[in-house]
This record gives C-alpha cells, structure tokens and sequence, in this order.
C-alpha cells in the first residue's frame, strides 16, 4: 500500500539521520509541521474535545461535567439501540455486497473478451465520485411513489407499487441498494488494479496443470487478493459506519426510526435538540465501534502482514 | 544545515499563509454577513448623517426562497432610506441551520444586531441572555401598541418580558375549489363542523388504480411536525393549550385524546394513507384537498402552482380560532450599535416594515395599519386571513421546554400512533412521559 510504504521510508529516512548525524534532526518534524498542524486543528483537537464533553452536558451555552452520565442514558435510549442495529444492518449489507460484487465485476471487466472495458469502469465508478446529496436527490426520484422509476418498472411487470421510503420495512433495505450503488464502483476499481498486479506465469503454470478459469479464480487470484481485500473491508466499513447524507435526504431517519443511523443520532443531538455533551459521547462511542472492528480485522484479516498498523 | 533553514522557512511560510487565511476570514466578516456586535464600520459619514459615523448592522432572517431574500433586502433598503448612515447587511438562512448558527454566533460573541426568532423557540434564546427588552427600548409612547392586537403582543412575551413583532405565520382553512366541483361540492361552501369535514373528506379523497390514496381529501400530517395538525384539530375540539401555565402538558385531556383520535381516524377511514407520506406540503403540491396546516406564506408559491382561483380560503373556521405561529423580529441586547439597531428595529416594524413582510414573504401583518395593504393583494383570499388574526391561538404559554416536547415526545409517538403501534391513548401517554424524563433531565443538567 502506498501509505505503508511512505510510513517505512519515513522510518528508514530517521534511522539513518538519527546514525549519520548521532542525534535526532529537526529537519524532518519542520517538514511535517504544517501538515501535522492543519491535522492537529481539524482532527486531533476536535477529537479530544469530543472525548472530553462525552462527560458534559455541554449544551452550547453551560457546561457541567456530569461523569458518565451521558454513557449511563445511553444504554437506556431505545432510539440509539436502533440506530446501532440499523448501522451494523447497514454496513454489513453494504460492505458484503460490495466487495463480492466489485470483485466479481473486476474479474469480468479485466477478461480480454470483454469489449468496452474501460467504458463500464468509468460507469460503474462515477457514482462513487457523485455527491451524497446528489446521488439521494436521485434515488429519492427513483423510489417516488408517484412518479418513480422503480414503480413503474415494477407496475409494467404486473405488481402494484409502493412507497418505498415511508414503509418501516421497505426504507433501510432501500438505503442499502444506494449504498451498493455508490460503493461497487470503488471496489471494483482497487480490485481491478490488483488483478493486474498478479503475475500471469501463475495462471498459466495452472493451466498448465489442467486447473479450470473457476479453479484458477479461487486458488489464485482470491488468496493473492487478500490484503487488497482486507484494505477495502477497513475503508468500506468505516464509510458504511459513517453513513449521514443520504438518511438526511432521503428519510430523516424515519419511518418510525427504521432508517436512522448513529451518524444520524448525532446530529439530531448535537443540532436539533443541542445536548452536545451526549451527541459526543455517541461519537465516541462511534469511533471505539469502527476501532474494534478495524483491530479485529487487522488481527484476523491481516494474515499477510502486508499492511502494517503502526 | 541549508536543509534545515529551507525546512524552517517553509513550515514558517506555510502557517503564516495559514493563519494569514484565518485571518482574511475575519477581515471578511467584519464586513459582511456574520459579524455581529464586531460589525461596525466606523468612518465618518459624509452626507446627511448629522455628526453620526456611518454604521453596518447586521440582520439575521431564518427561511429559505427567494420571497425572504426579498423581505430582508427590502428591510435593509427601508432602513437605509430612512437613515443615510445605518447600512444593513441582510443574510437569510435555512431554519434547518438557523438555531445551530445562531447558538453558535451567541457563543462566538458573533451575533447579528437584528434577527428573526422562531415563535416557539423564544425561551431558548431568552436563556442565552441575548436578547433585548424591546418595551423598554421602544418606550411606552410607540405607536405600535395601539396597533397590534394584544394576543399578538402577548405570544412574543415570555416571563414578563416582551420580546419584539411577531410576523404571523397563519394557518387558515384552505381547500381546492377545483376538486370540490370534481367531487360534486358546492366550491364556495367549506364544512362547518368536525362531522362535515370527514363527509366532506371521503368525498374528496382520491384513490390511484392500487387502490392507494392519490389525493388525500384533508392533510393530516402523520410524519415530522404533527404537533401542527394535532393542534389545529385541537383547537377544533375547544382546548387551546398543548401545556398549562407550568409546562405541565396537557395531551392527556379527554378533548386533546379526542382530538388525536380525530385525526388518526382520517388515516384509518383510508382518507389519508401514511405510506403516502401526508406532510406539510401536500396541498401545496396538490395532493390534499383541504387543509389547516398549511402557513398563510405558502399563499406566494399556491398562486403560482394552484392560482388563487382554485383556492378558498375560510372565514374564520368553526369557532373561530386558528393556529397562528411566526417570526418575531428581535434585537441583540450586546449590539455595539443599541442606538443604530434600535432606531433600525423601528422601521422594521413599522407599517411600511410589516407591509413588507405580508406582500414578499406572506406573513400576515401584525399591525392592523398594514392590513389594508396585505388584503389589497387579493381579497378574496388575504381577507379571510386579517379576521383570523385576533383571535388566533398558539400553542400556549411560551415553553422552554418546546424542543423537548416537539422532538422528544410529541413526533415520535403520533408517528407510532399513526403507523397503528399503540393506539391513541398510548401514544400519548408515551409522549407525556418522555417529557417529563427530558424535562427533569433538563432541570438536573441546568
């Protein structure tokens, strides 16, 4: 990974100031200083700050530290229990669809018969660098229950149609589809490029040995692919985890809260009903959620030992 | 060594640049839109202005569309007409942000000198301890006070304390005249009472070949805001307080239940499908017959979608009470420039300030000296609206703990009462008890 290796050049480049010079130089902290600052400012600050009203009730105008309080309510608030369960529905789906599909999609775009190739990635990948609030202006068109093309694709086979995103049942799944949609494009593109970077002595040794295209796909190309996966699984889940813009648009979290998403809880906290304090502790306990999952996938996913933590 | 001095020049380069952007942001601000108390201009004026320094005010308005960029700019050009060396620097914003900025500005020291409040959120700035006295700036002797109505006066004061013009959002009974005649209705005769509006409903109701609600025949609004139409049909049913004198709420009075279940009946009459998502702005998009809960502003967009000659608006409907919420005009009290926003604040409420509002926005006026010129728009339709406006109803004593009602109790359970969870009395029940649980924890964190 590019990151990774920028990180171990970076840590070559220190040993062997710190050997030539037999002290710590400055010059590589001055380098990084701007950077680290604009990162400090937007990041690391607002960061601690959030860890820190987590134990207020910051509301914008008082402040008192109210301990745990905050994290006390939250294990009674039913409206945040299913927000977390729709966020984990969310993210599964979307995570697990999009990593099949794009991998599979890369698998029939990268085959020498495949005429158009480039046309279809390019398609496939513009609505992953549409805007959120663009692309669920669109899909809320699709899904309309009057003039929407879902319906009346549905109606023209025969079915009766729906309101999509004001049923309980039809609204989150619905959200899922979009999701896959804007994702599958990534996916497919990060994949694509690994399958280019397998070697093709190893497909050809194979067939050598009489092993079948299927054969082929799943004794090479997927074991070969596997810290390209696991870095997709690490990025999708923490977006999917994320997911605000398209609730915000499409549902506002409703009906019946079956769409609402801790990204989404936050905001109505911090925003619409001002407790801070507790949107923050939301958000913490939002990032502890993706930082289990991404230690749990870096101690289970990572077999390779390709990408490296530190 | 040379390494090292490039490297110490270009962190030094790239922060200056950094906080020198900063920097231009509050130069920007100074003299523009979010300046507040830090706003002023202070040069001497050079025409007209009788030893006064020319100074920028800024003022805040909450909406969106073009009608309200139209309001602000207008006022800012009254006030500038009157006063040579006041400038106005309007800025309208979303109310879907315009709470959180405003708290933000407070925070910030940033605040407008001029800005529009939310009738229901009142309290909640008065606690910021921003806002100005407007009687004892204004002194006893303004012509205003024999020109509002009193109840108009009394909804924008809050502990004693009054607060500032309420430009009217009225939500009078509207209905399709049009749909009326397709469904055998006499188009000039609205219903009379609770029973008739239902008759009237079913007939009206329009259903697609699914057998699904394609025009409901009276908007009940089943999502977001219900609190509206549950008021309206309150007010129907003769109650008139969502909350009594201590914030108590009162959703458990035989009358508010026979209110709710009057409205969850549309929906289970099949009048109003749910799944068809009825909200807010379904007569505006043609696709409620009737309606109490749609906003005397919405008059602008109707008469370019619908055409007024579609549209009936009622005298004032049954007993002769309607929901009346709105804008109330305030001043900060931290304004740098009290003088120059008072004298500003004066135009803005004066009668030419309020015909402004009800000929670009479509708030009803609420002084009575510009009502002649709000009806003259279209009488048949503004007219009904100026009688509404004495007797007009708002939710109750100014609450404090609105948003905890509203977003904390009220929505999400006539939601679950809507979508046939619990049934009526459980639902309200539910919503009781969340705000006493939001309203105690408010209590403890304060």
């Amino acid at each position: 990974m590019p990151w990774m290796l920028i990180n171990n050049y970076g840590r070559s480049e220190m040993q062997i100031t710190k050997r030539s010079s037999g002290r710590r130089s400055l010059s590589p902290y001055l380098y990084i200083a701007p950077a680290f600052f604009v990162y400090a400012v937007f990041i690391l600050i607002p960061l601690l700050c959030a860890i820190v009203f987590s134990f207020t009730n910051y509301n914008i105008q008082n402040m008192k530290f109210t301990g745990l309080a905050n994290y006390a309510r939250m294990l009674g608030d039913a409206k945040f229990h299913q927000a977390l369960l729709n966020t984990l529905l969310y993210s599964f789906f979307v995570v697990a669809v999009n990593l099949v599909l794009g991998l599979l999609l890369a698998a029939i775009l990268g085959q020498r018969w495949f005429k158009g190739s480039a046309f279809c990635r390019s398609v496939l990948y513009i609505p992953y660098i549409v805007s959120p609030i663009a692309a669920s202006m669109i899909w809320l068109y699709l899904y309309d229950s009057k003039v929407g093309v879902v319906n009346m694709v549905i109606k023209g086979l025969g079915f009766s149609g729906k309101s999509w995103l004001l049923d309980e049942k039809t609204a989150l799944p619905c959200l899922i589809v979009m999701g896959i949609w804007q994702g599958v494009g990534y996916c497919m593109v990060v994949y694509f490029s690994a399958l280019k970077n397998i070697p093709d002595y190893l497909y050809e040794a194979a067939r050598i040995d009489g092993a079948s295209a299927v054969t082929q796909f799943f004794k090479i190309s997927i074991p070969l692919l596997s810290s390209t996966t696991f870095f997709l699984l690490v990025m999708t889940m923490i977006s999917s985890f994320q997911v605000f813009a398209q609730i915000m648009v499409m549902t506002g979290g409703g009906p019946l809260s079956s769409t609402t998403t801790i990204a989404h809880q936050i905001y109505e906290n911090a925003f619409v009903k001002y407790s801070m304090g507790y949107a923050s502790s939301q958000a913490v306990v939002l990032f502890a959620i993706v930082l289990i999952f991404t230690l749990i996938f870096f101690k289970y996913g990572n077999k390779e030992g390709d990408v490296e933590l530190d | 060594m040379k390494k090292r001095v490039l490297a110490v020049l270009m962190s030094g380069m790239m922060l200056t640049s950094l906080l020198a952007g900063c920097g231009a942001g509050d130069d920007q601000k100074d003299g523009g839109q979010g300046g507040g108390t830090d706003t002023q201009k202070e040069q001497e004026s050079d025409t007209g202005s009788e030893g006064h320094e020319e100074v920028t005010l800024t003022l805040w308005w909450p909406g969106s569309g073009d009608a309200y960029e139209e309001l602000a700019n207008g006022l800012a050009e009254l006030v500038e007409a009157e006063y040579d060396w006041i400038k106005v620097d309007p800025l309208v914003i979303p109310w879907s942000d315009y709470d959180a900025k405003m708290n933000v500005a407070f925070s910030g020291g940033t605040a407008p000198d001029l800005f529009g409040v939310g009738l229901n959120t009142l309290p909640n700035y008065v606690q910021t301890g921003n806002l100005a006295d407007m009687r004892a700036e204004l002194g006893e002797d303004w012509d205003g006070w024999e020109d509002i109505p009193e109840n108009i006066q009394e909804y924008t004061t809050y502990e004693d304390v009054w607060y500032g013009v309420l430009m009217c959002d009225l939500r009078p009974f509207m209905w399709r005249k049009d749909l009326f005649e397709k469904a055998g209705l006499d188009p000039d005769t609205p219903p009379s009472t609770k029973e008739e509006l239902m008759e009237y409903a079913e007939k009206l109701t329009e259903y697609n070949d699914d057998g699904k609600v394609e025009v409901a025949g009276f908007q009940i609004q089943t999502s977001g805001f219900s609190d509206q139409t549950l008021f309206s049909a309150m007010l129907m049913c003769g109650i008139s307080d969502f909350w009594d004198e201590n914030y108590d709420l009162t959703l458990l009075e035989p009358e508010v239940v026979e209110a709710a279940e009057y409205c969850k009946s549309f929906v289970d009459n099949g009048l109003c499908d749910y799944s068809e998502g009825i909200a807010t702005t379904s007569f505006t998009e043609g696709l409620a017959a009737m309606t109490l809960n749609t906003a005397c502003n919405e008059l602008g967009n109707l008469k370019e979608t619908i055409g007024f000659d579609n549209i009936g608006v009622a005298e004032p409907f049954m007993d002769g009470v309607n929901f009346v919420g709105g804008t109330i005009v305030c001043a900060n009290k931290n304004s740098k420039n009290m003088e120059a926003a008072m004298l500003a604040y004066e135009v803005m409420a004066s009668t030419k300030g309020c015909e402004l509002a009800g000929t670009t926005a479509g708030f009803c006026p609420p002084r009575e000296s510009a009502l002649e010129a709000y009806v003259a728009q279209a009488p048949e339709i503004y007219g009904p609206i100026a009688e509404i406006l004495p007797k007009a109803k708002t939710y109750g004593p100014l609450n404090p703990y609105f948003a905890d009602f509203r977003q904390g109790a009220i929505m999400d359970n006539m939601e679950q009462v809507y979508y046939g969870k619990v049934d009526v009395k459980e639902g309200l029940k539910n919503a009781v008890d969340a705000y006493k649980q939001l309203r105690e924890e408010r209590d403890a964190n304060n």
